[in-house]
């Protein structure tokens, strides 16, 4: 913890009646990019408005590079906050904007010149600096705001959705502009995203926030593979992992996962569990890509399954499949000879660590 | 009305079906109003009724909007337009009516009224005097409002309460408001009683007779009794700011005072100017606290340009020139308007 540039400890902090944060804790490392996912309300805007002092908290402390920030102001938390509706100031040029926090600041002429025009000439934004924000496109805006973020190098950048209310095009160009730009600052960054495609892609760690809890805090392969809980499971991953209900049961010493419509052996069971010690009416994960399909019976697709709507997207097709009385979703090739509704067969061999205990839905590991 | 229905079947093209509506359409509202109007003027007149009749023509000449917005603008064409073109014709003649001659066949004499004017000292001085009170008034009305507003931005116990109470001298009739101050003000009234408790000595200032003071308590009842006004406008812009933009400035490392000057300021500039237009075209047109108080005096010193007009208007008769008069101020009043309304057209 000793190059935690970032550290919040059991944060609380209620509206009114709402809880919008319980017992929050996260940290980011120096230079690391750490992604806040979670759906609406899930308390992520509320956690950086935290981090950057305009909430002040219930309980719990923000430590930022090793000094307690907890009631400070928030001018000398040293943070940036990128919002979410960019909040420029329209009274202002672009040049004005972004050197904004120099001026403050009090940085001479000189300096303030050399610093806006080099964020300007990352973001490549130096034809709207002698323009006011109201005659910007989105992208744009955006990146003026970014570049009033980055300019005075904040011991921790924050970004809350900032791509969000762009085109998919200049927003994917853009995550990417990001990413690099991370690597040449070596900022340590928070980033707030509903979208889970962008935390994947950008972060090093992602914290899954749900009602002002945090779910897990892990790296984009942990979250992914090895979700904490039923919540998390489905909300990373487009389509989201599937859940069956099945009941654990032993067959002369194999273990039997029994659904409706399916019943499949589990090669072993997950780690530093006894068979007597987990309850009998259990659950699964099984991710949409992890199961095989066939349009014939074979040993690999053993359980028959109806296929009754298909979703074509050009890379990939998404089948929804009537296993049982499971509604299942399915990931295929688009040239897939199952894309079609009706009869189709298919097979999935279920990780132990994808077993979940179906009353608390949190997973066994 | 049928013969004009059949001619519009026998036009070609794919409006003949159109038309025909329109025209259906017409005779049926015809009808309408002239059932309305016989029954409004009883059953004795029946069908063929005079006033339906009139009703009748009215509907058949003029649209349904000209008909709305008329009653309201011949009322504008009354009170505005004639008296302006009235006022316009007497600053050329020399009336006064004391002379027993009707206006319209008053002497003209030209622009002499306006030459007359300007090397006129009294009228050059109220001017000048009221323009000093506008000013002066409105940076302070201003100046208090917006220390007032920044305080009400903040939820505190009592907010609400303590709006309501600022804002109570705008609603007092401004005859009694003078009243007051000329009360408050009086050489052996409660101010001189408490500044020479303050000071322990008797003080007896005349403040309402002395040449060099006696525009003070003007100002100042004009100022205690409008700042409100003011700060309702400047709470309203203050509270209708983007809040994000404030957030981000103080995250951005701007503390509360660097925050105001450099992005709420500007970001309230358009209504700053807007109430700042709004009260000098109000305080230009200031009368009923110098009339209460000073009636111009002692000798013009605090004669406002209302009240210069007035005299010479009414005391002296001198309905010509104080016509001029009422159009140089006009011109004046629209100068600094514009002076003013530029910037805010920029924003």
């Amino acid at each position: 913890m000793a190059a935690a540039s970032l550290l919040v400890s059991a944060l609380s902090k209620r509206f009114e009646r709402t809880a919008a944060l319980s017992e929050l804790s996260v940290d980011a490392q120096r230079g690391e990019f750490v992604c806040i996912v979670g759906p609406t309300n899930a308390g992520k805007s509320t956690l950086l408005k935290t981090i950057a002092g305009i909430h002040r908290p219930d309980a719990g402390a923000i430590w930022i590079n090793g000094r307690d920030v907890t009631r400070l102001p928030p001018k000398d938390r040293n943070v940036s906050l990128l919002f979410q509706n960019l909040a420029l100031f329209p009274t202002m040029t672009g040049f004005e904007n972004i050197a904004f926090p120099m001026r403050i600041a009090r940085v001479r002429q000189a300096e303030v010149e050399a610093g806006v025009s080099e964020v300007a000439r990352l973001l490549r934004i130096e034809h709207v600096l002698h323009r006011r924000p109201s005659t910007f496109s989105g992208g744009e805006q955006q990146r003026v705001a970014i570049g009033r973020a980055i300019v005075h190098r904040a011991d921790v950048l924050m970004l809350d959705e900032p791509l969000t209310n762009l085109d998919a095009n200049i927003r994917i160009a853009l995550r990417i502009e990001l990413k690099k730009l991370h690597r040449e600052l070596g900022q340590t960054v928070v980033y707030v995203t509903h979208d889970q495609v962008e935390a994947m892609s950008l972060s090093a760690r992602i914290a899954v926030l749900h009602e002002g809890r945090l779910q897990q805090f892990g790296t984009p392969d942990e979250v992914y593979n090895r979700p904490a809980n039923r919540f998390v499971a489905q909300f990373m991953g487009s389509p989201p992992m599937n859940i069956l209900e099945v009941e654990l049961s032993t067959d002369q010493g194999a273990i039997q996962l029994a659904g409706d419509g399916f019943r499949i052996p589990l090669n072993r069971l997950p780690r530093g569990q006894g068979f007597s010690r987990l309850p009998r009416e259990v659950a699964v994960g099984v991710r949409p890509e992890a199961v095989r399909v066939k349009t014939e019976r074979s040993p690999e697709t053993p359980f028959a399954g109806e296929v009754f709507w298909v979703e074509r997207l050009g890379g990939k097709n998404i089948l929804d499949v009537r296993l049982g009385r499971n509604l299942i979703k399915v990931v295929v090739k688009p040239s897939h000879a199952a894309s079609r509704r009706g009869l189709a067969w298919f097979g999935f061999s279920p990780e132990p660590h994808h077993l979940l205990d179906r009353a608390t839905g949190v997973f066994f590991q | 009305m049928a013969g004009a229905a059949a001619r519009a079947t026998h036009s070609a093209g794919n409006h003949i079906t159109e038309r025909q509506d329109l025209m259906r359409e017409r005779q049926l509202r015809e009808a309408a109003i002239q059932e309305v109007g016989d029954e409004a003027v009883g059953p004795s007149c029946q069908r063929s009724g005079r006033y339906g009749a009139i009703a009748r023509t009215i509907a058949r000449r003029m649209p349904f909007e000209v008909a709305l917005a008329l009653p309201a603008q011949l009322t504008v064409l009354a009170v505005v337009l004639v008296p302006t073109l009235v006022v316009l014709w007497l600053s050329v003649t020399s009336w006064q009516p004391t002379q027993g001659i009707p206006w319209y066949k008053a002497e003209v004499v030209w622009l002499s009224n306006f030459v007359d004017l300007v090397q006129d000292a009294d009228f050059v001085s109220a001017v000048l005097r009221t323009v000093f009170i506008v000013v002066l008034s409105a940076a302070v009305e201003l100046f208090l409002a917006i220390g007032l507003a920044l305080l009400f931005m903040e939820d505190w116990a009592w907010r609400r309460l303590a709006v309501s109470a600022i804002i109570i001298p705008m609603m007092i009739v401004p005859v009694d408001a003078a009243n007051a101050f000329y009360m408050l003000f009086n050489d052996q009234g409660p101010l001189n009683y408490i500044l020479s408790l303050l000071i322990g000595r008797t003080v007896q200032i005349d403040w309402l007779g002395d040449v060099h003071l006696a525009l003070v308590p003007i100002i100042l009842c004009e100022i205690w009794q409008w700042t409100p006004l003011m700060f309702l406008l400047m709470l309203t812009g203050l509270m209708n700011l983007p809040e994000n933009q404030i957030r981000a400035a103080a995250v951005l490392g701007a503390s509360p005072r660097r925050v105001f000057m450099r992005v709420i300021l500007p970001l309230l500039m358009p209504v700053i100017l807007l109430s700042l237009i709004v009260r000098s075209i109000e305080i230009f047109k200031l009368f009923d606290p110098v009339y209460i108080m000073t009636q111009g005096g002692p000798g013009n010193a605090t004669e406002t340009i209302s009240m210069y007009m007035y005299h010479g208007a009414f005391m002296f008769f001198r309905m010509g020139y104080m016509a001029a008069a009422a159009l140089m101020v006009l011109v004046v009043v629209i100068t600094i308007s514009a002076m003013l309304a530029r910037p805010l057209m920029r924003h």
